[in-house]
């Protein structure tokens, strides 16, 4: 996914942040409960839960849909200064999605002294984005030299 | 021999419970960590979320590794620990069409469209084993990587097309071409959950996939082995159209927006199996085509289950084929019924003991009158 700055929407932000560092995720988190205003709205309005998503497909042979089978994820949603905060992740990493929804609440709340928190959190989906196609670049770059190039011969 | 009521062993199998655990932990070798079952066993790790039919990598090495490298065990552990989780959703639908392929070969054809990327793959390595000593291994691991380093492309390149890494399929290509048989459906049918619901036949399409995609890789090539001959009783060809590996997107609903969200990629494997029809009653003119998908780098089960979709659907209930495939390729069902046999039966046995020696003594009276 190739991000803009300034231009993340909530989607994106959720998609960037469950694959995002969970050391960054979790230190601005961190920062952001500093703020007393933040430490002290925020409630956990669902608790950090391992739970499963079915995987659904459509097949392409008589374009069915059927279930290929569940993934596990892990979830969370809080309330800060009033403001839902939702995230999921795949995996079972109960703390860096709690940090990623208050994460998630924390831009959506206006306020002047979120600002620099807000934009760092932008910065981690930029910096999250641009690791994801660098390492797609990567892979390719190691398996594109096994392309066959068949030779006619005479 | 009469009945009598016995109880005892509990102190027993509390010291072999203990005795697997204690020789597990504390084996006479270093420890090994999930990080390394993942990156060292990744194909044990992709067998055994595949038939556990949950994805996590972390979890399957966990789950090797308690089972000591049974994959079987390993698979009921997973499936234990799944037994304990809600269901958070059911996704949006992801198009097979969207897979991105790190691997993708079609031996129908030389010039498919998109290429032929042979990827990571042992087809055309020589089966020896390397001897080589640790320390030679560990040698050429540093110089590979350090090659490997020094031959990589500058990381701004783009990573290949869309054409190279999500090819058309061979299968719109013969369909261009009026050599399938078209079965795409106008209608879309609900799904069969086979986590809520025990399949049994006659059962949809959908739910014989959902059982081959979480079957025990062996029981299903079993069950294509024993299976390759066609409706005329006589060995058929099977080509394959696509063997692909690549990543397919994994998408929910945001619960705040409403709007989907990607939350991350899922390894699998895709086959599609083409079938020559010969059928008195076939398109003797058109082929027709079998699918097969599983999570993980799994081709020996793609392939088979490919093969067995499109048996299936020819053999249209005539023979027990769907029934062997709902009722016996559950890896967890069939080494769970193997298993139980180890369990005392003293009481069953005394009795079919007592049957032996009831119809002897009948022989024996009936000889004597």
């Amino acid at each position: 996914m190739t991000v803009a700055p300034m231009d993340i929407s909530r989607e994106q932000r959720t998609e960037l942040l469950a694959s995002a560092d969970p050391d960054s995720i979790q230190r601005l988190a961190e920062t952001a409960l500093s703020y007393t205003f933040v430490s002290e709205s925020l409630v956990v309005t669902k608790k950090p839960e391992t739970g499963l998503v079915m995987m659904q497909v459509r097949e392409p042979v008589c374009k069915e849909r059927f279930y290929l089978g569940e993934i596990a994820a892990t979830r969370a949603e809080v309330l800060v200064n009033n403001e839902k905060g939702w995230a999921i992740r795949l995996g079972t990493d109960k703390a860096t999605v709690l940090g990623a929804a208050i994460l998630d609440a924390i831009c959506e709340i206006a306020h002047v002294d979120l600002s620099k928190i807000q934009k760092d959190v932008e910065a981690l989906c930029i910096e999250t984005a641009r690791v994801e196609s660098i390492s797609a670049i990567h892979e390719w770059n190691e398996i594109s030299p096994t392309i066959v190039n068949f030779e006619e011969l005479d | 021999m009469g009945y009598a009521a016995a109880r005892g062993g509990l102190d027993a199998i509390e010291a072999a419970e203990n005795l697997v655990r204690r020789k597990r932990l504390n084996a006479d070798c270093d420890w090994v960590t999930p990080d390394q079952i993942v990156g060292r066993f990744r194909l044990a790790v992709d067998r055994v979320m595949g038939e556990a039919g949950l994805w996590e990598e972390e979890l399957a090495a966990i789950a090797i590794r308690q089972a000591e490298g049974d994959l079987i065990e390993a698979v009921h552990l997973l499936r234990s620990y799944r037994s304990t989780l809600p269901r958070f959703a059911y996704s949006e639908v992801t198009d097979a069409d969207e897979l991105r392929v790190i691997r993708r070969i079609v031996p129908a054809f030389r010039n498919p469209p998109g290429p032929q990327l042979l990827g990571r793959t042992s087809d055309y390595t020589g089966r020896l084993l390397e001897l080589s000593s640790e320390v030679a291994g560990q040698e050429e691991a540093q110089l590979l990587a350090s090659l490997a380093l020094t031959q990589e492309q500058h990381p701004s390149q783009p990573s290949g097309d869309q054409q190279q890494q999500q090819p058309r399929r061979l299968l719109e290509t013969l369909r261009e071409m009026d050599l399938m048989v078209d079965r795409r459906r106008l209608d879309d049918p609900e799904p069969f959950d086979i986590t809520r619901t025990p399949a049994r036949p006659p059962a949809s399409r959908s739910a014989r996939l959902s059982s081959m995609s979480r079957a025990e890789t062996g029981a299903l090539v079993n069950q294509w082995y024993r299976n390759i001959l066609g409706p005329d009783g006589y060995l058929h060809e099977v080509t394959l159209g696509e063997v692909r590996h690549g990543y397919l997107p994994l998408r929910i609903v945001h619960p705040i927006t409403g709007n989907p969200v990607a939350i991350g990629n899922i390894r699998v494997t895709e086959v599609e199996a083409i079938e020559d029809l010969n059928g008195i009653e076939e398109e003797r003119d058109r082929f027709d085509v079998g699918y097969g998908i599983c999570l993980g780098h799994n081709e020996k089960k793609a392939i088979a289950m490919a093969n067995l979709d499109i048996a299936c659907h020819r053999d249209n209930g005539r023979s027990q084929i769907e029934q062997s495939l709902l009722l016996t390729t559950d890896g967890l069902d069939s080494s769970g019924f193997l298993e139980h046999l180890k369990l005392p039966h003293y009481v069953t046995f005394r009795s079919m003991m007592e049957r032996k020696n009831a119809v002897r003594q009948a022989r024996k009276n009936g000889q004597s009158k």
